[in-house]
């Protein structure tokens, strides 16, 4: 076989769009020649090694104070990734592994899980006045706040849940580094967990779940790019002086989930759910949403939240002898 | 250890879900070497986790983990191959076997992941971009196209030469520490 032609069949393999010819051709040119398949084998390990490296070094220049700053014409990509976002993966991926195996087990079929919302997250489908909303990191339970939102009517948005919709207008800088440029617009809430701690039983696995409906209700196929994300995090403590630490706070963080999404444009509405353990010694969780145009340019307009919701779910705690069944 | 004594049980799940962790950069390296688009080779990564945390009894410990637990990864890439994921896993499973019994060990790979790391850092700002874009953003070329206004083949052209240029970069730092 032409090697250009070999080049293009594991191009396509690596992009995902090996179509029924190209893969019943690739799978007939690895069966007949070593050489391809020794050919493949390295392309395909690159491939590996290349998003792996890609990843560490995103996470490493997302943990950065300082994002360097270069011309915008070479730069974007960099510079979009908001930081925040990555440390809370990385502090995720650390030390959730028990909060992802307890998941999994949530999703066994064979046990029932039990699902309640959690009433303290306060104003979740924004229904309360605008003056409900804090500006910057609030500082006290049950309350929304953060960078520039606004509260809008039915009228310029059909809203997922009841009447009104959230919108996010602006970003603005964290007060800890007011240099550093604002690349998402974010607001949090502070819920306090420790009735939820009370009511857990002791063989009781439990895991929360954050949901939040966004919109990019822009023209189809809209540039930027926009990615709309869901954090949760947990925390022991009083969480008082969390408005004046966060987000250098965020290593502190007991257990943690993400998830995002990111749209062109008439998205429609999409759910987004972050999930984590319920650590046994929780006494408050900050829920984070945000929307984060992927170029640096001022934010979109007509991206939009609504209705938020945070779900408690409890299952008997799984029994340890699973070694032994077959699959 | 008694596999009958709940306690050491779950003791020696937790080690191996410990041990999961130190190497799932490296073992998401080698899924991404099978199933090519990054969120299909995460949730494969993870059943391959609960595969592991269930068969945990089966890896002793002081022997080799990573190996251990690529050979899972390889049995659970070939159950989606049989099972017809073909968008998942777009090979035969029996070319799948024919690769897997000629590939090199894939020993060693966190290693190879930080000198390519260090290689991304020395690229270019603009080369570095687009590798960031494709391999990070998982941006297909036809996307960063469109974003960065180029032609799709020309995006194409250049991440080929980026890749080979990192391939040479790889081999310079291997002979500089065999040098040494």
């Amino acid at each position: 076989m032409n090697i250009n032609r070999l080049h293009e069949l594991i191009e396509a393999w690596s992009e995902g769009n090996l179509s029924e010819d190209q893969s019943l051709e690739l799978n007939t040119v690895l069966r007949d020649s070593q050489d391809a398949r020794a050919l493949f084998n390295e392309a395909t390990r690159m491939h590996g090694l290349l998003h792996t490296a890609a990843d560490t070094l995103a996470m490493e220049t997302a943990a950065q104070t300082n994002i360097s700053r270069v011309s915008p014409e070479v730069s974007f990509f960099q510079t979009a990734i908001a930081w925040q976002n990555w440390l809370g993966l990385f502090v995720g991926l650390s030390i959730g592994i028990v909060g992802v195996s307890a998941v999994w087990a949530f999703a066994t079929p064979a046990w029932i899980a039990v699902s309640r919302p959690i009433a303290n997250l306060s104003n979740p489908s924004f229904e309360a006045s605008a003056d409900s909303i804090q500006h910057g990191f609030p500082e006290r339970f049950g309350r929304w706040g953060g960078d520039t939102v606004e509260i809008t009517p039915s009228s310029i948005a059909e809203p997922k849940h009841q009447s009104n919709v959230l919108r996010f207008v602006t970003a603005l800088s964290d007060p800890l580094r007011p240099s550093k440029q604002a690349l998402a617009c974010d607001l949090f809430q502070l819920v306090d967990l420790r009735e939820l701690r009370l009511q857990r039983q002791a063989e009781q696995e439990m895991s929360i779940e954050l949901t939040a409906s966004f919109l990019d209700d822009r023209a189809n196929n809209s540039q930027p790019s926009v990615t709309f994300f869901c954090q949760l995090y947990l925390f022991r403590g009083e969480g008082l002086d969390m408005h004046q630490r966060w987000p250098e706070v965020i290593s502190e963080a007991i257990s943690s989930g993400s998830a995002e999404t990111t749209t062109l444009g008439k998205s429609g509405w999409r759910d987004v759910t972050a999930r984590c353990h319920f650590s046994s010694d929780a006494d408050f969780a900050v829920i984070h949403v945000a929307a984060r145009p992927n170029l640096r340019v001022p934010m979109p307009d007509r991206l939009f939240i609504d209705h938020v919701r945070l779900i408690a779910k409890t299952q008997p705690v799984l029994p340890i002898r699973l070694a032994n069944e077959s699959r | 250890m008694n596999p009958f004594d709940p306690a050491n049980e779950a003791t020696h799940t937790l080690k191996v879900q410990q041990q999961f962790m130190l190497h799932q950069r490296s073992l998401l390296a080698y899924v991404l070497s099978m199933v090519p688009n990054p969120e299909d080779a995460q949730d494969l990564l993870q059943d391959v986790f609960l595969i592991v945390s269930q068969k945990a009894n089966t890896w002793a410990e002081g022997t080799n983990f990573f190996a251990w637990a690529c050979a899972i990864v390889r049995y659970e890439v070939l159950h989606y191959a049989r099972a017809g994921k073909k968008r998942v896993v777009p090979l035969d499973g029996n070319i799948l076997e024919l690769l897997h019994s000629e590939e090199t060990h894939p020993s060693n790979l966190d290693n190879q992941i930080d000198r390519l790391t260090e290689c991304l850092r020395r690229l270019s700002p603009r080369s570095r971009e687009l590798i960031m874009l494709r391999y990070h953003a998982s941006q297909l070329p036809e996307a960063i196209a469109t974003e960065i206004k180029r032609s799709v083949n020309s995006v194409r052209v250049t991440l080929t030469r980026i890749k080979q240029t990192l391939r040479e970069c790889i081999e310079q730092s291997i002979a500089a520490e065999e040098h040494t």
